[in-house]
């Protein structure tokens, strides 16, 4: 093992408000968790290493890297800016390489000036040897024991956030995979000596030139092929250096076409989420015009004519309405019948030409009532009744209109033609407030889907203004970069075509030369050229080799760890590929089992392919040497599901010997201790040893807005 | 990679058996501390050590033709 980080801590760094003892945390090999939601403190912690190896810092404002002396008051505890005048900000790592133990501690003192802060920055290394604390006092020293913990040429691999995941590795550059590969590798050494042999190459061949001018002075025709040669070869020469400008600028305009396919893809999706959003926009005003609509036409329903929500429930009044009615009716009846009967008790009883005249004078006639059937002989009892009834005075029909039968009549007649509606009133308001739920529904959702185009389009590197021109620069800069490449390559396989016809000229040149000038000196002295050329070769093709095997190496390593990392999935991820370009570079594709380039993956294959490439680069150990160092991750799994978190956490261990993995994939923040059920089942297998390391949680200790935050770790497992 | 690295390395080149017609066991016996029958290897080593001893291009150069010479 190189290097084991053992603890880190920090002083009113950003919310981790405090001195360096009540915000420690203390790390062992293998994985070392620390799980936090959201403005947790995750980045903030990524940051402060960020800060001490690279003195840059993620400004989340400004959504990029930047120097961090310029962003010193943002990094400092707003709780401390604000309640105190003079204090301590930093960092404090302590780690071993191998025997070794360090402590590197980054401080800034802040002091509160009239207007503004004043700041001091201290930095402040140990070395502890026989238990003694020896300070590291030159500055060349204290840069040597701060790349102990990560060295420069791995801190783009084993230092990394997730959502840059796929710039990290950079595939086209010189500075690239390939620099890697020959860090990797060792071969620093072998492509110093290269360059020696080069130079002692030309000084061989120049010493023979030389040497055959020399002695050949008076031969023209010697001399003619000398001058002829050397011709040839300095345009050989001068030809060869131009490949290698060539090559060059191919390899930037490849880099450069890379990078705008990225912009263009990222352009296209920015078309594509602004036209979303729009749309998107267009659907939620038009769906929030019928909400309005719907609950102003509430009040109208209020009074509808055909179903009146404000008779909702009375039906039951109705009922008793028309019962109270039909009593009214009846109790007005009698007391028209008891207040008529009062006055001729025995007509009334009869109702109005009942029976008709004609028929009474018949019965007077024939002496005979013929209601009753009994006999009625003239000038009787019976007879003179029937005689009365035909004379009684026609009744005049009562007009009494104030007894308010016929205003409850009309009453009755409008309340009943809502007698069928009204038991039908709720289930219309239910229907009516379901729509209107439905549209809210609708809003919601349409809103969501606002607001994650809105995000998508923020990722793809978008405004929220819809113009953005830039994009029309991209366009024309990848139409000029892939102009450029053609040239290039055209002009590459120009130069290769007349350097193979100067070379045979050369060769047809030296033979004559050979032929005709056999002076032993001079064949020594071209032996000794030739010679020099092929040593000169041996190396070159010495490094090709090494790094051609590494580059094998890394790519069965990469693969095995890709197939590791996305097993389980539904959806085949393909298989890595490593080539070597034509200047030197190493490009990195996914082929499908056809050997066709797999396009289109999601953005949680691209950046397994990164991890992958990443994990063979920090596992591979070339000849004695081992790359043991560790492997520090801001939120790498935001795009990854909890089958690969798994699969990640099962083969993590067997690859970094120490990693630091920010995390927010296992929190919860509705459960006692924070931890959904995948945190809970990872703590587990630590807690089992199934998984080595140690498992923290960041929690805060009040609600405050951003500035006041204070974030506190709770350790589960060390 | 050590000098002892690059050399080995160096040697499994194909051209010391094509070009050099040094065998493969005489390339496999050969070592950095033994002085070698074939030119091209004691150049070999001349520029290895020279770079590992940080010596001047001119310097090395001015080595190997010293060694030649001897052969």
């Amino acid at each position: 093992m190189a290097t084991t980080i053992k603890s880190i801590s920090f002083k009113n760094f950003y919310n981790y408000y405090g001195n360096f003892e009540q915000n420690t945390y203390r790390f062992k090999e293998g994985i070392n968790i620390v799980n936090a939601d959201n403005n947790m403190g995750k980045s903030k912690f990524y940051n402060g290493i960020l800060w001490v190896l690279k003195n840059q810092v993620y400004d989340s404002d400004l959504k990029q890297i930047v120097d961090a002396p310029s962003s010193l008051k943002k990094m400092a505890s707003g709780k401390a800016l604000n309640e105190e005048s003079h204090f301590e900000m930093g960092i404090k790592i302590t780690f071993t390489e191998n025997a070794d133990k360090f402590s590197v501690s980054k401080i800034i003192q802040f002091t509160k000036t009239e207007d503004s802060w004043k700041t001091n920055e201290k930095m402040d290394i140990l070395q502890t040897i026989d238990n003694k604390d020896i300070p590291i006092l030159d500055l060349a020293d204290k840069d040597k024991i701060i790349k102990k913990i990560i060295p420069l040429e791995l801190m783009n691999y084993a230092l990394l956030q997730g959502e840059s995941m796929e710039k990290l590795v950079d595939l086209s550059s010189h500075n690239g995979l390939s620099s890697t590969i020959e860090a990797l590798a060792g071969i620093k050494n072998i492509i110093e000596i290269c360059d020696i042999c080069k130079d002692l190459s030309q000084r061989a061949k120049k010493l023979s030139n030389d040497k055959e001018k020399e002695i050949n002075i008076t031969n023209n025709r010697i001399s003619g092929l000398i001058q002829e040669r050397e011709g040839l070869e300095q345009r050989i020469d001068s030809t060869h250096e131009k490949i290698l400008i060539y090559k060059t600028e191919l390899s930037e305009a490849t880099k450069k076409k890379d990078n705008l396919e990225a912009l263009l893809l990222n352009a296209q999706n920015r078309e594509k989420y602004r036209g979303l959003k729009k749309n998107l926009q267009n659907e939620i005003d038009k769906l929030k015009d019928r909400k309005n609509e719907y609950e102003r036409n509430i009040t109208s329903m209020l009074f509808s004519e055909s179903a009146p929500w404000l008779l909702k429930g009375l039906e039951h009044q109705i009922t008793s309405f028309s019962n109270n009615y039909k009593n009214f009716i009846i109790k007005l009846a009698e007391q028209h019948t008891i207040e008529k009967l009062a006055k001729d008790p025995i007509i009334l009883l009869l109702p109005p030409d009942s029976p008709d005249k004609s028929s009474l004078l018949r019965m007077l006639e024939r002496e005979k009532c013929e209601v009753c059937n009994r006999p009625a002989p003239r000038d009787s009892e019976a007879w003179k009744h029937i005689n009365m009834v035909m004379q009684r005075p026609r009744l005049t029909e009562s007009s009494n209109k104030n007894d308010f039968s016929s205003f409850y009549g009309g009453i009755q007649t409008t309340v009943s033609s809502f007698l069928n509606s009204i038991p039908k009133i709720s289930e219309y308001i239910e229907k009516y407030r379901t729509t209107i739920d439905n549209l809210e529904d609708e809003i919601n959702q349409k809103e969501e889907e606002k607001e994650i185009a809105k995000l998508e389009l923020l990722n793809a590197g978008g405004s929220e203004n819809y113009a953005d021109t830039s994009d029309r620069q991209s366009i024309s800069d990848y139409t000029l970069a892939e102009k450029t490449i053609e040239k290039k390559k055209e002009d590459i396989k120009k130069a290769e075509i007349l350097i193979k016809e100067w070379n045979f000229k050369l060769k047809k040149n030296e033979e004559e030369l050979k032929e005709i000038n056999a002076n032993s000196e001079i064949k020594n002295y071209r032996d000794f050229k030739d010679m020099m050329y092929c040593v000169e070769s041996i190396f070159l093709n010495s490094r090709e080799r090494i790094f051609d095997e590494i580059l094998k190496s890394l790519e069965i390593n990469a693969n095995q760890k890709y197939s590791e990392l996305t097993q389980g999935n539904l959806s085949a991820g393909g298989k890595l590929n490593f080539s070597k370009q034509v200047d030197g570079t190493v490009q990195v594709c996914i082929k499908n089992i056809n050997d066709g380039e797999l396009t289109g993956l999601g953005t949680g294959f691209q950046r397994m392919k990164q991890l992958s490439i990443i994990m063979a680069i920090i596992s591979s150990k070339i000849g004695n040497k081992r790359f043991d160092y560790p492997f520090i991750s801001d939120a790498p799994f935001s795009e990854f599901g909890d089958n690969f978190i798994n699969n990640f956490f099962k083969i993590a261990p067997n690859v970094f010997s120490q990693s630091i993995i920010f995390i927010k994939e296992l929190y919860d923040p509705n459960s006692d201790d924070f931890l959904n059920d995948l945190g809970k089942k990872i703590l587990k297998k630590m807690e089992n040893g199934e998984i080595p390391g140690t498992f923290y949680v960041n929690v805060i200790e009040e609600k405050a807005d951003t500035t006041n935050l204070i974030t506190r770790n709770k350790c589960y497992k060390f | 990679m050590t000098t002892e690295e690059i050399f080995k390395e160096v040697l499994e080149s194909p051209e010391f058996q094509d070009i050099f017609g040094i065998s493969k066991s005489d390339l496999e016996q050969a070592s950095f501390d033994v002085k070698s029958s074939y030119p091209v290897i004691e150049i070999v080593k001349a520029i290895i050590i020279g770079y590992d001893n940080h010596r001047d291009k001119n310097t090395i150069f001015q080595n190997i033709q010293k060694q030649i010479m001897q052969f």
